[in-house]
């Protein structure tokens, strides 16, 4: 197929949009297991990292693009345009919360199994779940 | 950096770090709300007029992020901070609650007309 023909139908925003869901799945699985095997730590601060710079490189592609009433917050006439605004309220929480979770790693490192850290191990778990979640959640409200 | 961490742990800063994520999300909500509720405030963080509010409203969140973490980190530096733990610990799970429901456009739009 023709790139800029496929480019068309696929904008950049949702590539890596696609990308930041495929590894927060795979993020997730991973906190489920720092508390046993705690040489996940490493590989999950690189997931975690990729994850941080691909949701910010999509809100630059999707804010230098904006085109679309969704980001202006104002008097919205349609469902779908209320859901619009939402969704860039709810791309706030993986941003927040994946700052949250890798700078705890980036304390604790392997310590987080330690059994003192048991509460930044459930923020951790925590921040990656509700994160993970908010953007099935973006994905259902993209579909209405 | 990581070698500094990895010697030994700096708890506080990653309770500082909890803390901060906690302030940004009520920090969001509570803006979103001004600005879906007073023009005026909508207009003060319009950063880009194509994106409109928005591009405020990220700016801040970052904005109080950053700040409280430094403020946080700053207070804490060096100090035993276990018995804060729980209590930041349970702000933050609020704060998630409150982020998620008050930023759902039927409760921020609801007005009695």
């Amino acid at each position: 197929m023709d790139s800029a023909l496929f480019l068309e139908f696929i904008h950049p925003g949702q590539i890596l949009f696609g990308l930041t869901v495929l590894l927060f799945g795979s993020a997730f699985t991973l906190s489920l297991l720092i508390g046993m095997k705690t040489h996940v730590v490493r590989p999950l601060i690189g997931v975690l990292f990729m994850i941080l710079f691909l949701l910010l490189g999509t809100v630059a592609i999707e804010f230098s693009a904006a085109a679309t009433p969704s980001y202006t917050l104002g008097d919205f006439a349609s469902l779908s345009e209320a859901l619009s605004t939402h969704r860039w309220l709810l791309f706030e929480l993986p941003i927040v919360l994946t700052t949250t979770s890798l700078l705890i790693l980036v304390v604790y490192h392997e310590k987080i199994a330690d059994p003192h850290a048991r509460l930044y191990r459930s923020v951790v778990l925590l921040s990656i779940a509700v994160s993970f979640a908010s953007l099935i959640a973006i994905i259902f409200e993209s579909m209405l | 950096m990581f070698r500094l961490f990895r010697d030994r742990i700096h708890e506080s800063f990653a309770l500082a770090a909890i803390l901060a994520g906690s302030v940004a999300l009520h920090v969001a909500w509570i803006d979103n709300l001004l600005i879906s509720r007073s023009t005026t405030i909508a207009q003060m963080v319009t950063l880009n007029p194509q994106i409109g509010p928005i591009s405020g409203l990220y700016v801040d969140v970052l904005g109080a992020y950053f700040t409280s973490l430094l403020i946080a980190a700053a207070l804490w530096r060096g100090r035993d901070v276990s018995h804060w733990r729980d209590r930041v610990f349970w702000f933050f799970v609020a704060s998630i609650i409150m982020f998620l429901l008050m930023t759902l456009p039927f409760v921020y739009g609801f007005a009695v007309t």
